[in-house]
């Protein structure tokens, strides 16, 4: 289990995360909503270490965070993010391979086993990417290289995937089509993810829980339903919203209605 | 969905397109047998004329047969030409392997100890040597390396910002640090005579020329542990070459290769230059070459960019020695003239 | 103060008119400015032809002068002049005299308002201190500038005899050259019907350089009964290759130190360490100010080398 309790992070002299409680559970998808500066991403890094807590913990199979070494944590979370501009060509099965770095041997020489081989097959199959595994990351489009970021995660075989904006460029087919993976892979092996995203209806119709933020603080966490409502919504991102259900799936839609109140845009 | 492993098509796509243990070994031997062939053919070459067989039959016999060479030509053989060669590819591979490493690291393929102020804090660090403790021949390497990881530390410094050490800002303020060593080494070798300036000069520019007995199998060594030292990190700058949040993310400790990789590429520039002067371009194209021509994977990259290297400067070594013989020119300039088209060439095919 | 402006100024001062008198006080300021060269405008002017081929304009009687290299500063003193040595450089440390005229930088650098303010009339230059760029400034300056080139032994005593000339004292310049011939000759008489011994000149150990074809210490080792190994190699302070200079196997080894170059250059070449000069002993420290300045103290160096080469042809 991996979560984050009571958990306040502050620097310069900012609080970006105020006494934050969030439990990651298995097989389950957690969305991390809110307007920008909420502090989303900060707890989201602070959940696999990278950022650290000023106070509250984080807890990772019951055990404080910073106890872990940093290989021992990479086999057990996962980070999908916006990938980091590519200087030097790599072909996307050397990029998936590099997700199986902290399962070799504990220094920085090392080559591949068999099941570092198998694993990559079988991601790269999952994110439908066998075709390109030959082909140089920088070749592929957007919507591919992403994929190629998530089948990185993936081969890290962790419990808990972390994406932080993982559907910011991609377009509409893509978007599902990657959050279709995230889902499907957590109900195969009982992965649990935290996605941090914009997209409340795409966060309404995948996720099993959502924690709404403002601020730095939790507003509200629990079903898609009980977050996402006219009343929270337009209290914490300052616009009138209309939330229905979705004609097929049933799921809470949001559809914001005017200006926001203090903007003067029209 | 499982890859069944007996599926032919699969395995040799997984072979293919990453780099093996298999590979790596091949390319190493080739250049390693390259290398070796390079030493004793050019080791025939020079401004004075030896006797062709009877040389090969010396070299060959490790110098324990004149094999019919006088008292001088087998001097000049064993006590002038080889430890030359030899220090030429030492030099050449620490160049080239700390390039190789400062690329990955600050994932920039620009990276170079030149670059970076690290090659100009090492000079400063030999000037300050020559100057103050001349006749102690250990001062030079010592002051040379503390002089290159004051560089290091001058660079990070001033490259810290909000976001951390982005490789931007290293390689920015890198510049700044070089420009301002030089004005340094200018302003101190206005203080010279004559004499010196004109000696000095050279040797700034790339001088294999001096011999020295003690400190030559130090500088082999330092060769030697450093590029084996940065090839076991292969696996960690492989990842950190493609993003440092991201390499954190997958479990490498930054922070500590980041450190291995500063004090052990500023112990291979600082023992070069202190060695022979600075060198240029070695740490540019060499490791250049070895990306394009064998991937991007360091596990391969640097261990083929020190044997590279090594080539590189012995070949560069043997024209700067037989050019215009028996006079000499720095083989600094000689890696200039062949690096900087290269150069070119290969970004314009990039 | 211009003399033409004197005249003028009188009359127009009678007429009390403004503008006049800023035009008049504008001239005596520009006449005032061009003051230091408009006054050697007015003397007599001679025109001599430097070793650079430069034509130079000097005036009659040269009171102020200034050296840019210790060579030229000996060879001042040596001719009687060196009262009118208004400034010379901080290597200029021979004879002791030298030390105390006012220091315009070292060799390579001078600085040109020193020089401007000691209001010299003529600039001596040696080649030796790469000053092209240099004399271009000094000619914009209006200060003359004389530039001396001399390639061997021949060429020094040519440079002493014009240095005498423009500075009047061409009487001691030919004696002293005189004397210098003479000893001169006694050397290579007495070294002529020796065999040449085979030598190699270090000028610097590490890295290794020596003299080439264009050096006048190649001149002067021959007629000191030498003969430089590194003869005919192009240039005049090659960069020389350890193998070559091991092959040479030369009989003698000199190494120029001490003087102002101190402790520097006092060791042989590694390469050299088993030549038969190193072997037999035959490894001589001369003083480099006696065979690097094309002076007077160059037949010195000579005499020195001579003795060491040929002591028996010197034994009296």
């Amino acid at each position: 289990m991996l979560e984050a309790r009571d958990l306040t992070i502050s620097y310069n002299d900012r609080v970006a995360v105020s006494n934050v409680t969030l439990i990651l559970s298995a097989g389950e998808i957690t969305t991390l909503v809110g307007p920008n500066g909420a502090g989303k991403s900060t707890l989201l890094r602070s959940l696999n270490g990278q950022v650290s807590r000023t106070s509250g913990a984080v807890l990772l199979d019951g055990q404080p965070i910073e106890k872990y070494s940093r290989r021992a944590i990479g086999r057990r979370v996962a980070v999908v993010a916006q990938e980091a501009e590519l200087r030097f060509p790599v072909t996307v099965l050397e990029f998936v391979l590099g997700g199986r770095f902290a399962w070799g041997p504990n220094s920085g020489w090392g080559w591949e086993t068999e099941r570092d081989l198998v694993v990559a097959a079988e991601v790269l199959a999952e994110t439908e990417l066998t075709e390109l595994s030959g082909r140089l990351m920088n070749e592929l489009s957007g919507g591919e290289r992403q994929r190629a970021v998530l089948a990185r995660a993936l081969a890290t075989e962790a419990s808990f995937l972390l994406l932080d904006e993982p559907t910011a460029n991609l377009d509409l087919a893509h978007q599902a089509m990657l959050l279709n993976l995230v889902r499907n892979r957590c109900d195969a092996r009982q992965t649990a993810a935290l996605v941090v995203t914009h997209d409340l209806n795409l966060a309404a119709q995948f996720a099993d829980n959502v924690l709404l933020m403002k601020d730095g603080k939790a507003v509200r966490s629990g079903r898609p339903h009980e977050v996402l409502t006219p009343e929270l919504l337009s209290r914490v991102f300052d616009i009138e919203v209309l939330v229905d259900a979705h004609p097929i799936t049933g799921a809470p839609r949001v559809t914001p209605l005017a200006v926001p109140r203090t903007g003067e845009i029209k | 969905m499982t890859v069944a492993l007996s599926d032919p098509a699969g395995v040799i796509a997984m072979r293919r397109d990453r780099v093996t243990l298999r590979k790596t070994v091949v390319s190493c031997a080739l250049l390693a047998v390259a290398l070796l062939l390079a030493v004793i053919l050019l080791s025939l070459v020079g401004s004075e004329q030896l006797p062709v067989r009877s040389s090969l039959c010396a070299l060959l016999s490790l110098g324990t047969s004149p094999c019919g060479l006088s008292q001088d030509q087998f001097d000049i053989l064993f006590q002038i030409r080889l430890p030359r060669i030899v220090l030429a590819a030492a030099v050449g591979g620490s160049l080239a392997t700390a390039g190789a490493s400062y690329q990955s690291l600050l994932r920039n393929p620009l990276a170079e100890p030149y670059l970076l102020g690290i090659s100009n804090g090492a000079a400063v660090g030999t000037m300050v040597a020559l100057v103050f403790f001349g006749a102690n021949e250990w001062s030079r390497p010592v002051l040379a390396f503390a002089g290159s990881l004051l560089a290091t530390l001058a660079v990070y410094r001033l490259a810290r910002g909000r976001a951390g050490a982005t490789p931007e800002r290293l390689i920015l303020a890198g510049v700044i640090v070089t420009t301002f060593l030089s004005s340094v080494i200018v302003f101190v070798t206005t203080l010279m005579d004559a004499t010196r300036i004109r000696s000095f000069t050279f040797w700034l520019l790339g001088d294999l020329s001096g011999t020295s007995k003690t400190l030559l199998p130090v500088t082999i060594a330092i060769a030697v542990i450093g590029a084996v030292a940065l090839t076991l990190n292969a696996r960690s700058l492989n990842l950190l070459m493609l993003g440092e949040r991201d390499a954190f993310d997958l479990g490498v400790e930054v922070g500590r290769v980041r450190i291995v990789v500063f004090v052990v590429a500023s112990l291979l520039v600082g023992s070069s230059v202190a060695a022979s002067g600075s060198v240029g371009y070695v740490g540019l194209v060499v490791p250049h070459l070895a990306r394009l021509s064998l991937g991007s994977d360091n596990r391969i990259s640097i261990p083929a960019a020190a044997l590279g290297g090594a080539l590189f400067v012995i070949v560069a070594d043997t024209v700067a020695r037989t050019v215009i013989a028996p006079r000499e020119l720095p083989v600094g300039a000689i890696t200039a003239l062949i690096g900087a088209p290269l150069f070119i060439y290969l970004l314009k095919r990039a | 103060m211009d003399v033409g402006g004197t005249f003028l100024l009188a009359p127009l001062l009678k007429t009390k008119s403004l503008p006049a008198l800023v035009l008049i006080c504008l001239a005596l300021a520009c006449a005032c400015h061009r003051g230091r060269s408009s006054f050697s405008d007015l003397t007599i002017t001679r025109e001599v032809i430097d070793d650079a081929g430069r034509r130079v304009l000097l005036p009659g009687r040269v009171d102020r002068v200034i050296s840019l290299a210790p060579n030229l500063t000996e060879i001042i003193f040596a001719v009687g002049a060196g009262d009118r040595l208004v400034g010379n450089t901080t290597y200029c440390d021979y004879p002791p005299e030298a030390k105390a005229v006012t220091k315009v930088g070292d060799s390579l650098q001078p600085s040109l308002e020193r020089i401007i303010a000691l209001r010299p009339q003529l600039v001596l230059i040696s080649t030796a201190s790469q000053l092209e760029v240099f004399t271009q400034q000094l000619h914009d300056q209006n200060i003359a500038a004389f530039v001396t080139d001399p390639h061997d032994l021949d060429g020094v005593f040519r440079t002493i005899e014009q240095v005498g000339q423009i500075l009047g004292q061409t009487q001691q310049a030919s004696a002293l050259v005189k004397k210098l011939r003479e000893r001169t000759n006694v050397v290579q008489q007495a070294v002529q019907n020796a065999k040449p011994v085979r030598v190699f000149y270090q000028t610097s150990g590490e890295p290794l350089y020596t003299i080439g074809k264009d050096a006048f210490v190649t001149d002067l080792i021959r007629r000191a009964g030498g003969v430089s190994v590194t003869a005919d190699v192009p240039g005049a302070w090659p960069k020389y290759s350890n193998e070559s200079a091991l092959a040479a196997r030369p009989q003698a080894i000199i190494l120029p130190t001490g003087g102002s170059m101190g402790a520097a250059n006092s060791t042989v070449a590694e390469a050299l360490r088993n030549s038969p000069a190193a072997v037999a002993g035959r490894v001589y420290k001369i003083n480099d100010d006696h065979l690097a300045r094309p002076g007077p103290r160059l037949v010195d160096g000579l005499e020195e080398m001579a003795r060491a080469l040929h002591p028996e042809a010197f034994k009296q």
